[in-house]
């Protein structure tokens, strides 16, 4: 019986015309991908478990649960107590709610219906799913600017692409996730709407762009590069009623929609960032005058009104905004900003930007690393674009060489780079191949009717070398990604994991063990100060209050909180009294080998803590050498060798043996033997130390009961 | 709940159960001494203390079964130390027990002499008090008493040097003081130790036996003859440089000054009286009874407060009068509403009730607020109460809904809907009459 349906569908398949054909070959290509692009992702969990990475994701789950269980408005108004102690934070203001409202939707709705699921798990699996939606909508991107082969090309491309994949692996749960996503959705609503030229294309892509504001402080990105396109397209004399109606529409409600965002709020109409986009859409309005005005008018008296008009409202144009920068009418462009145009900016005059790894520069390997072959495939795709110029076409070109310049800024923007890498390379290996394979299939049909032979010489040789060739990249590309994704990007980081000298695997799950510790065995209102980097996960994992987290809202107080690390004990103490700090929890790395610990952060709490006004006593060269080097051996500064982040990590670290032929106090991260070896806590005891040494919470001691 | 589970436990449990709670009621109170005729030179205090509801236990300082605690608990509430001359303590008792001992609240009163130990010694310095050197004594050729032996070590201290505080010295009077013993030097970085009787300015610390070769540790007024210490936990703690401060000789002693005044009676009896009123905590102890804190419409606190709230703190206070709470009136009482900083410092009303509120306005700044009550007089106990709470900002629905002045951009807004319908009405029906004259 089996056999018969199986012939049956057989017939059935030869029975199908060429486009049915076509599409359902399309659709399997397509939804593979999509599924492929959903299950890379999965490493982690596979690996470790369905937990949360990194550090921003364990703020989301937390806001995302109280969403969940406690409903918009109250999410809207919520005022967190248990962050930024004193200040306290209103977190409903302070962050972008796209994230949090999606999946506590999905989560109602798969309640609704039964499918009892955990707030936890829709969070760990929504970066994956999203990006799945990303595959889909790179295909109609893709196909909207060249053709389905293109599309289909770039979707599988996206589905396994390092670059993305490393913002958006399971339990991965941050913005970007589906910020991504909303991105390319916008750019095809507005290409769709270039083309066409519809009303309901531009609102649909002013609504794409609402979804995108609501998810991701990214949106800037967009609002500045959509105007650009229109700039372009004035300059070069392609501006058209199509345009005009899809920019001024989508302007027009998508500033309205995003001022809803309270996050953003007035942001739109007061900011530099967003001038671009209302400067553009004056400009549309101008030039839509003047086409109408020259087409009533004979040509001279429009070149005499027209110079008159031009000069005069450039003028104003120009005087009226310096005025408004003046008055402080128009916000001055933020750091992050600045550190965009200018990569040395943040380094020189922010410290708390520049101390985020993410912020930092791109090295030329890691682009090679996140794209591979999409690196070379990204000209020949420009190329083709260039060879067949359209409205999108110009579009896709700036996008492309736009973000290259930002992800050569900043190691983060690498993930805006990552799709248009895959479609302008979709572009390119669809383009190209589609020439060759053409020419294999010609020879072949050609070899019967004649002998005319084109230009080239062994043309059917030659392209089956190139296919090959090509199919070969291909292949390497998907190892290299697959491997990549498997080695670099699937790791917690709160579960840490090494290989033994047997090649066997250790994890190191001290985070989590120390966060339960914290949550059992402290008061509930008690005050935990950290390095912000920690705050979130304190937050969420242990319950307890903090004094800075990963939102770095105010630079002052994390300030502070630096000032305590790199004073003495005494000078800790009062800053520590001041916040009513009850334990302090430091992360150290010297036993294990760990490297991204508080001593190696230090200097950035150094920097940071010397910044303001409170902190000017704090200089960063009294923690050097006098060669200038930063070291923890016996010849490191005296200053840094008393500090309260010193004590607080070699407390009785000077007595361990940590490797084998080496004295006690042996860092295994510095390699170097520690240079103050016995000293005793004055003002702070210490309460846990994990297993392997990683986290270690001090309690702090109150004030002498019989005085001095 | 625990009423209907004792039912039916028979009578001799509640007996016992009563006598318990009589047993916990008395002080239990530890003297040490050198020899047990301290109890004979110092019976006038010791009675005293016995006529208070002192549960006394006189014991030799190197008694081998001395304990202070047992099973984690201690035995005592109060020690006296009439022992100079000890030199070990007996039983498990040490300095670090001692230490330990006011630490959990213990009380303690020392008393030392030219000849102290070093065990004393070190005692005194565990409570930021130092004694002069062995063999020294205070000696003052102005202020002495007429029964001096020439040596001008019986000092008749002239009460002024007494410390300001009516709660532990009584009430003020003129009558000197007699004292024979070594001075005291307290240390300076020690903000919790209190000068209770100053030595008078020409006063010095030395042998007397001895010519004076170099500069005297103490003297004048930073010599004191009797330092007082109130640790953070409350517990009270009074060291003498002299243990005849105490006895019934000098209690009942006249006083004869060189300058010619003479007293019946010295002012001993009275001082020692109150101060040991003062560290067994029979006098100056107060105690937070409840906090509440509330908007002023409404009797519950809230789970948050809103900037700009109007808010009622009250705190009851109340104080140990002859061994029962009193309600505690003083018109000196301040709150604080502190964030890092304090925002709000008011001086509360009180009334007769021991209660004392104060209203204010949360002010226009949101965070994690303490309402704090600090209350530091001499001589009686820190009161110290901190609450948190919260205060959030305005959340959406809290904000005005219309503005005044921006009654005219509504206007524009309302008035530029209603053109634009016109407008698309008149726009289609201009387009209509072209085509229909056409048509015609």
């Amino acid at each position: 019986m089996s056999t018969s349906i199986l012939s049956y569908r057989t017939r059935g398949w030869l029975r199908m015309s060429v486009e049915k054909q076509d599409t359902l070959l399309k659709m399997a290509v397509l939804s593979l991908a999509a599924i492929l692009s959903f299950s890379c992702r999965l490493f982690s969990v596979l690996r470790f478990e369905s937990v949360i990475h990194e550090f921003d994701p364990y703020f989301n789950y937390r806001t995302t649960k109280f969403l969940a269980e406690e409903g918009f408005y109250s999410f809207h108004n919520w005022f967190d107590d248990r962050a930024w102690y004193p200040l306290g934070r209103i977190i409903g203001g302070t962050i972008y709610p796209g994230l949090m409202v999606t999946s506590a939707s999905i989560y109602h709705i798969l309640n609704w219906l039964h499918i009892t699921i955990d707030v936890r798990n829709v969070c760990v699996f929504l970066a994956p799913f999203f990006s799945s939606l990303t595959t889909i909508v790179t295909y109609h991107l893709a196909k909207e600017l060249k053709s389905p082969g293109a599309g289909l090309v770039a979707a599988v491309m996206i589905a396994i692409v390092p670059g993305y994949i490393s913002r958006s692996v399971a339990g991965s749960y941050d913005n970007e996730g589906i910020a991504i996503f909303c991105m390319l959705l916008t750019y095809y609503m507005w290409i769709k709407a270039v083309k066409t030229g519809t009303l309901f294309w531009s609102t649909m892509a002013a609504l794409a762009y609402f979804y995108m504001v609501s998810s991701w402080g990214g949106y800037v990105f967009l609002i500045n590069i959509i105007p650009l396109h229109v700039l372009i397209l004035m300059i070069t004399g392609r501006f058209s009623h199509r345009v005009y109606v899809a920019y001024s529409t989508l302007y027009v409600i998508g500033t309205i929609l995003s001022m809803q965002i309270s996050f953003v709020g007035f942001q739109p109409v007061s900011t530099s960032e967003h001038m671009g986009a209302f400067g553009v859409f004056g400009l549309c309005q101008i030039h839509a005058f003047v086409d109408y005005v020259r087409s009533r008018l004979n040509k001279a008296q429009f070149e005499v009104l027209f110079r008159a008009v031009i000069s005069t409202v450039a003028a104003t144009g120009v005087l009226v905004l310096v005025m408004l920068t003046a008055m402080g009418k128009i916000a001055p462009w933020t750091g992050r900003f600045y550190s965009l145009l200018d990569p040395s900016y943040a380094k020189n005059n922010i410290p708390i930007i520049a101390s985020v790894s993410e912020h930092q520069p791109t090295a030329w390997s890691s682009f090679y690393f996140d794209l591979q072959m999409l690196t070379f495939m990204f000209p020949v795709g420009l190329y083709f674009c260039f060879s067949n110029l359209t409205d999108e076409n110009i579009f896709i070109i700036l996008y492309g060489v736009l973000s290259i310049y930002f992800a050569g800024v900043m190691v983060r923007l690498m993930l805006v780079l990552a799709p248009v890498m895959c479609i302008l390379s979709g572009i390119a290996v669809s383009s190209m191949l589609s020439t060759y394979m053409k020419q294999i299939d010609e020879v072949k049909t050609e070899k019967k009717k004649t002998k005319f032979e084109g230009n080239y010489f062994m043309r059917s040789e030659i392209a089956t070398f190139f296919v090959c060739v090509m199919s070969v990249f291909l292949v390497m590309y998907t190892l290299h990604c697959t491997w990549v994704t498997s080695e670099a990007y699937s790791s917690p980081s709160i579960v840490l994991s090494a290989r033994g000298h047997d090649g066997s695997r250790i994890i190191f799950d001290d985070f989590r063990e120390a966060y339960y510790w914290l949550r059992h065995n402290t008061p509930q209102d008690a005050k935990v100060m950290s390095w912000w980097d920690y705050g979130y996960q304190i937050t969420a994992m242990a319950n307890r209050t903090i004094l800075v987290d990963n939102n770095t809202w105010n630079n002052t107080h994390i300030s502070r909180v630096g000032q305590a690390m790199a004073s003495t004990e005494d000078k800790a103490y009062e800053i520590m009294q001041e916040l009513d700090v009850d334990y302090v929890l430091v992360i150290f790395g010297g036993l294990t080998g760990y490297s991204s610990d508080d001593i190696n952060k230090f200097l950035w709490m150094v920097r940071i803590g010397g910044s303001t006004e409170k902190g000017t006593h704090i200089k960063e060269h009294d923690y050097y050498t006098p060669a200038g080097e930063f070291r923890v051996d016996k010849e490191g500064s005296p200053t840094l060798l008393n500090c309260l982040m010193y004590k607080m990590c070699y407390y009785r670290f000077g007595q361990v043996y940590t490797e084998g032929g080496k004295p006690p106090g042996y860092d295994r991260v510095r390699n170097v033997e520690i240079g103050n070896k016995d000293f005793e806590l004055d003002v702070l005891e210490e309460a846990y130390t994990t297993e392997h040494w990683i986290v270690r919470i001090y309690k702090v001691k109150d004030l002498p009961n019989r005085g001095a | 709940m625990h009423t209907s589970m004792f039912q039916g436990v028979d009578v001799n449990m509640l007996c016992l159960l009563a006598v318990c709670v009589a047993a916990a009621a008395a002080t239990n109170t530890l003297v040490l001494v050198d020899t047990l005729a301290t109890r004979e030179t110092h019976s006038i205090f010791l009675k005293s203390l016995q006529e208070r509801g002192h549960e006394l236990t006189v014991k030799v300082a190197d008694d081998p079964s001395l304990q202070l605690s047992r099973y984690g608990e201690y035995l005592y509430q109060n020690l006296v130390i009439f022992a100079p001359g000890v030199e070990e303590f007996g039983g498990a008792l040490s300095v670090e027990t001692i230490v330990e001992f006011i630490d959990g609240g213990g009380n303690v009163l020392v008393a030392g002499s030219r000849e102290a130990a070093d065990l004393i010694r070190e005692l005194v310095t565990e409570v930021g008090v130092e004694m002069d050197e062995e063999g020294a004594a205070v000696i003052d050729h102005l202020h002495y008493d007429a029964n001096d032996d020439g040596q001008h070590t019986l000092i008749a201290a002239p009460s002024s040097g007494l410390i300001d505080s009516e709660v532990m010295v009584g009430a003020r009077d003129a009558i000197p003081l007699l004292y024979r013993g070594t001075g005291l030097i307290t240390d300076a970085d020690n903000p919790l130790v209190l000068p209770v009787l100053r030595a008078p300015s020409t006063a010095y610390c030395y042998s007397p036996t001895q010519a004076i070769t170099d500069y005297p540790h103490a003297t004048g007024q930073n010599m004191l003859l009797v330092a007082a210490l109130q640790a953070r936990n409350n517990a009270r703690v009074v060291v003498s440089g002299s243990l005849e401060f105490f006895s019934d000789a000098f209690i009942m002693a006249s006083v004869q000054t060189p300058q010619g005044a003479s007293y019946e009676r010295s002012g001993n009896g009275r001082v020692v009286e109150a101060l040991s009123r003062w560290v067994f905590m029979e006098e100056g102890v107060l105690r937070v009874v409840s906090i509440d804190h509330h908007l002023q419409d409404q009797s519950e606190p809230p789970v948050a407060y809103t900037i700009k709230d109007d808010v009622e703190y009250k705190i009851k206070v109340e104080r140990l009068v002859e061994g029962t709470w009193k309600p505690y009136v003083a018109n000196d009482m301040q709150m604080e509403f502190v964030r890092i900083d304090p925002f709000v410092r008011l001086t509360m009303t009180p009334s007769s009730n021991g209660l004392f509120s104060v209203k204010f306005k949360v002010p226009d700044v949101y965070g994690v607020y303490q309402f704090k009550v600090e209350y530091n007089r001499v001589g009686f106990t820190r009161l110290y109460s901190s609450t948190q709470v919260s205060v959030r900002p305005f959340t959406h629905l809290q904000y005005e809904r219309f503005i005044e002045c921006a009654y005219p951009y509504y206007a524009s807004a309302f008035s530029m809907m209603v053109g634009v319908f016109l407008f698309s009405l008149v726009f289609l029906h201009h387009k209509e009459s072209p085509s229909k004259t056409k048509a015609d």
